[in-house]
């Protein structure tokens, strides 16, 4: 029993003969702090530096741009109106599938939270979609799904198994405390789900809304790669290579990372927004 | 008027430990029954059994049925998204106005808090308006005066007085003085 709480104790503070003098305790509250903007920058920059350096030792445009060149064909690309079409065309085709993933898995995880039957059903059907890699779903996907459409039901193949996952444990963490005061109090399945299951889920969800909305837009991409339909960023990404277009590759990859942080960020900002401040309720609703 | 609450051999135990055994009682209606008794003695346990949240291996339980319990638990167990009116009214109100209760408490300036912007003893009262704002008949209430200062002690017991003339309510507690002021009858369990 003691080794056992020593041991615990050892794994808190980091090591035992550190918490002895005071500096496990340091070791435990220890917070990270945010990289000041101009270290970021001045991060970047240098990065920057790396590559145009190697750019310059290589001197082959077919194997390495410079960042400049990169930019100058950015700044080109910028100005077509195919180049807005094929962000756009992505955009649309990965939302599709990000929110068609995220209905069914809340769905498929309130579900699998009060039915255990569904659980079960829909477990080997999760386990195998998670431990699959993104390029097999793909090739196997292209034998039954039209090139359009594959990027959405890879999208979906991502979010769908996060969220099912993500809110059947919000449900079954919800306090059971609280829960009893909702049996005692008789109080109707609309307040139990506004007072104890959504403030339990709501954690949860965010967390898996704005990690797939990454995963969905990364494998919507590759998708598109391996389909190369009419549009889609993807599609340029995979010419750019055929056709030895190195800058242009650098351009799109480029593209996809800034989306991705953009989306990101929208998606996470967009959540934490929409959290509604609880009211009184209203009052002429009665249990008694 | 309601019928009294008759508890009849009752027994229950956890993964083998018996925890109530045979246990008889009449809880009369109105009037308030102090249930005293060392920790782990199953007052806690007799609470949940009168509550419907579990039930007893054996035993019968009458009148019961003609109840709507209104309960105080040993936690405060408020919802956390809720500010102090929220939680008192979050049953819906029939006993009387959210506003009312907490205003009688002592929290008429903390209607807008939410419960984590209150002490401990505001939430203990949150709690205890959220009861009396139920307004069931049968209340039962375990250690409803933790955390409270002896003022605010002193009006909520006058509150149960007045509630005890109507309804029957079941105070579990530890200390003989609470029992001695409020109580009818006192039941002690006996931990076995």
């Amino acid at each position: 029993m003691h080794d056992k709480r020593k041991n615990r104790e050892t794994a808190l503070s980091g090591r035992t003969d550190s918490r002895k003098k005071g500096a496990g305790v340091a070791f435990a509250v220890h917070k990270e702090k945010k990289a000041s903007p101009i270290g970021v920058l001045l991060s970047v920059l240098f990065w920057l530096a790396v590559w145009e350096i190697a750019a310059r030792a290589l001197n082959s445009s077919l194997l390495l741009v410079s960042p400049v060149t990169v930019l100058r064909r950015l700044a080109q690309l910028m100005g077509t109106y195919a180049f807005w079409q094929n962000i756009g065309t992505s955009l649309i085709r990965i939302a599709k599938g990000y929110l068609l993933g995220a209905v069914c898995g809340i769905l498929c995880g309130i579900l699998s939270a009060f039915f255990p039957a569904a659980r079960t059903l829909l477990s080997p059907l999760l386990s195998v979609v998670k431990a699959t890699p993104v390029t097999s779903l793909v090739i196997l996907a292209l034998v039954w799904i039209k090139s359009y459409n594959l990027s959405i039901f890879i999208c979906f193949l991502m979010v769908f198994p996060i969220l099912t996952e993500s809110v059947r444990q919000g449900i079954v963490d919800a306090d059971r405390e609280l829960l009893e005061v909702a049996y005692v109090y008789r109080l109707s399945p609309g307040r139990k789900i506004r007072f104890i299951y959504l403030p339990s889920i709501r954690p949860h969800l965010i967390t898996a809304l704005s990690t797939s909305i990454g995963f969905a837009w990364k494998a919507g991409i590759a998708g598109e790669v391996f389909a190369r339909p009419k549009l889609g960023i993807g599609s340029r990404l995979f010419d750019s290579k055929v056709y030895l277009e190195t800058a242009d590759i650098f351009c799109w990859t480029l593209v996809i990372v800034l989306l991705s942080m953009i989306i990101e960020k929208g998606v996470l900002w967009l959540l934490q927004r929409s959290r509604k401040k609880e009211t009184v309720p209203p009052k002429e609703e009665t249990n008694v | 008027m309601s019928e009294p609450i008759i508890l009849k051999d009752i027994c229950k135990s956890f993964d083998g430990k018996k925890v109530l055994e045979n246990f008889s009682a009449v809880f009369p209606s109105p009037g308030l029954t102090a249930v005293m008794g060392s920790s782990g003695a199953g007052k806690t346990t007799l609470m949940r059994i009168l509550l419907g949240l579990i039930q007893p291996d054996s035993g019968s339980i009458s009148g019961l049925e003609s109840h709507t319990p209104s309960v105080v638990f040993q936690e405060n167990r408020l919802f956390p998204g809720l500010t102090a009116l929220g939680n008192a009214e979050a049953a819906g109100v029939s006993g009387g106005d959210g506003k009312y209760w907490l205003g009688k408490l002592g929290l008429g300036e903390a209607l807008d808090l939410r419960p984590n912007s209150l002490s401990g003893g505001m939430q203990r009262r949150v709690a205890i308006a959220r009861a009396l704002c139920y307004g069931g008949s049968l209340f039962i209430l375990d250690e409803p005066f933790k955390g409270l200062d002896i003022v605010t002690r002193a009006g909520v017991m006058e509150i149960f007085r007045e509630l005890k003339r109507e309804k029957a309510v079941i105070l579990i507690t530890h200390d003989p003085e609470e029992a001695k002021l409020l109580a009818d009858q006192t039941i002690y369990i006996r931990a076995i």
